[in-house]
């Protein structure tokens, strides 16, 4: 028995140690409302400024300073995972005794039950807060670098859009001296009807500089629920003013419904711009015909949504195909408007930050096809 | 339209609804004629040798630009005075443009008044060449053999023999020709001659 107890107690001892050097913290709780704990490693002092004998003895419970916009969510989630047995693994917000918020990774599942039919948890919980950080560091350079690119892409688009500007400003300056010679000769029928031309061709001309408008702003780590749809109109519509001058088509290829995704739409936006506008210089090198189409397409397969720019350009030169998406590395000598080679290097970045992969094949007898994947939200959530 | 006497109008060749329709309004409210076009093709396809005006057309237009419009046209002959409209980035289109004979170009957004002074130009300077054709025209083929000859350099009475007649019939030809074609002096009658020539030639 001695011998037993004795090894019960070093393996005791043993624990106590593995416990004490955990980065986090290890737990058991009851799943009621703020997880109130039975057990707590030391660990926890470090994460959260209270002591386990505080956590232990109830005087604190872990859900008080859980963050508050996140605490409803990480109840639904732990609700739901031991309803069906299942682990759950969370990423929130703690709010600790002093100091700044911390995000923190959680992993834990159910253990057993009280007679009452009360799930009881094990888990472990640590700090990310540097992970975090470091994460948010790489996608604020991603958005400045992103936002420069745009604005780089709107400068060199400056003919075009000077050009679909010019055209109402013309039919404008006409109308309007037009409408003097007709209001002097009294011709108040004719006038009404210039007078409405005239205000057509100056939302017109508004239409173009909303349409650039918000390729300019600067985003926010802003994912939202965006309907791709809205999302390719959108950006064809802009696409085409370079389209038009270019004497070539956007053709849309879309089914007539597809699922919302959660995105930065501006970025995601960007990166088509960049295809197509990278697949209509491709054609201009390849002496496509005027009236020849550029597509863009979009389709669902596996859960992921795929977005696709098929050009009749030149295809990428096989000599191009390791640098391709590395920085500085353009390939349009030929053409005025040469980049700073940045363009697809952000794009497949803009893509890789979203969880999805910026690919690209050659098409015979002419042509290349870029795509790229987007998950769709899982159903459930 | 009355196709038995053509009169001078603004003929529009533009791919945007819009300018058209402006250019067409301003210029009618200044009591011009005008006649609009979608793009190149369809004014080649309804082209007439015997429309007299001047032409307006955009430079960028899908399909046939105004630069292939240009030539075209060239090709078949239409003398009618062309005026590009350019916008940003094709300035070095309509300088080409001029190097084939356009009488100029405006830049848009463009300014209506400077388009009024180049319809008028152009419109004086097709009249100049309407009035020209009709004197020319007006030569019996006699007097227009003996114009040809004195052109070329030939003297009286080598002209007389080359047409078999006396050279006192050659002076009576030649004095009719000056009259007809509204000229006083040879170097006058050259001129009119050979530029009238050349456009009928084309």
């Amino acid at each position: 028995m001695t011998q037993l107890t004795n090894t019960s107690d070093d393996a005791h001892d043993g624990l106590q140690t593995l416990f004490k050097n955990l980065p986090g913290m290890a737990y058991r709780c009851v799943n009621l409302d703020h997880w109130p704990m039975s057990f707590v490693s030391e660990g926890c002092e470090a994460l959260c400024g209270y002591t386990s004998q505080q956590l232990e003895s109830q005087q604190v419970l872990w859900g008080d300073f859980t963050h508050r916009h996140d605490v409803a969510e990480v109840d639904r989630q732990v609700k739901s995972a031991a309803l069906k047995g299942q682990p759950f693994e969370l990423e929130y917000r703690i709010v600790p005794r002093t100091g700044p918020h911390k995000w923190v990774w959680e992993r834990g599942r159910v253990v057993g039950w009280l007679d009452d039919g009360t799930a009881v948890l094990e888990g472990f919980i640590t700090d990310i807060t540097s992970l975090r950080d470091a994460q948010r560091t790489i996608s604020d350079q991603l958005a400045q670098l992103a936002h420069v690119e745009r604005l780089n892409t709107l400068g060199e688009m400056t003919a075009a859009i000077a050009h679909e500007i010019n055209q109402p400003l013309t039919a404008i300056a006409m109308y309007s001296k037009s409408a003097q010679l007709l209001a002097q000769q009294g011709n108040q029928e004719h006038l009404q009807q210039v007078l409405e031309k005239l205000a057509q061709q100056s939302l017109r001309a508004g239409a173009v500089i909303e349409r650039m408008q918000a390729m300019s702003y600067q985003t926010s780590h802003q994912q939202d629920r965006i309907d791709p749809i809205n999302l390719l109109k959108e950006i064809k519509d802009l696409a085409e003013i370079e389209a038009e001058i270019r004497s070539y088509t956007i053709e849309l290829k879309l089914p007539q419904e597809l699922p919302s995704i959660t995105c930065d739409p501006i970025q995601i936006q960007q990166v088509i711009l960049n295809l197509l506008r990278n697949g209509m210089q491709a054609m201009k090198i390849n002496q496509c015909d005027s009236g020849s189409a550029i597509i863009l397409a979009a389709k669902v397969v596996d859960q992921q949504l795929w977005i696709q720019v098929t050009d009749q350009g030149t295809g990428i030169d096989p000599q191009m195909a390791d640098k391709l998406f590395l920085a500085f590395s353009s390939n349009k000598q030929t053409d005025n408007a040469a980049g700073m080679g940045l363009g697809l290097t952000i794009g497949k970045a803009i893509i890789e930050a979203h969880g999805g992969r910026l690919s690209y094949h050659n098409l015979l007898p002419n042509g290349a096809e870029f795509s790229f994947n987007l998950a769709l939200p899982s159903k459930q959530t | 339209m009355n196709s038995q006497e053509p009169q001078p109008q603004v003929l529009i060749v533009d791919d945007d609804g819009a300018v058209r329709d402006a250019i067409s309004l301003w210029l009618t409210c200044n009591g011009y004629h005008s006649r609009c076009f979608e793009h190149a093709e369809d004014f080649i396809n309804h082209y007439s040798s015997d429309w007299q005006g001047c032409i307006i057309a955009d430079i960028r237009m899908p399909g046939m630009n105004g630069l292939e419009l240009q030539s075209h046209l060239n090709h078949l002959g239409c003398v009618l005075p062309l005026v590009f409209i350019t916008g940003h980035g094709t300035v070095p289109m309509a300088v080409e443009a001029m190097r084939h004979g356009a009488l100029d170009y405006l830049r848009k957004p463009v300014d209506e008044q400077q388009l009024l002074r180049l319809v008028e130009q152009a419109f004086a300077l097709d009249q100049g060449r309407v009035n020209q054709t009709q004197r020319l025209a007006s030569l019996t083929p006699r007097e227009r053999q003996v114009a040809q000859l004195v052109v070329d350099g030939l003297a009286n009475k080598v002209i007389a023999a080359n047409l078999s007649i006396s050279q006192r019939t050659v002076e009576v030809h030649r004095s009719n020709v000056m009259t007809k074609l509204a000229v006083k002096t040879l170097p006058e009658l050259v001129k009119t001659y050979l530029s009238t020539e050349s456009l009928r030639s084309q």
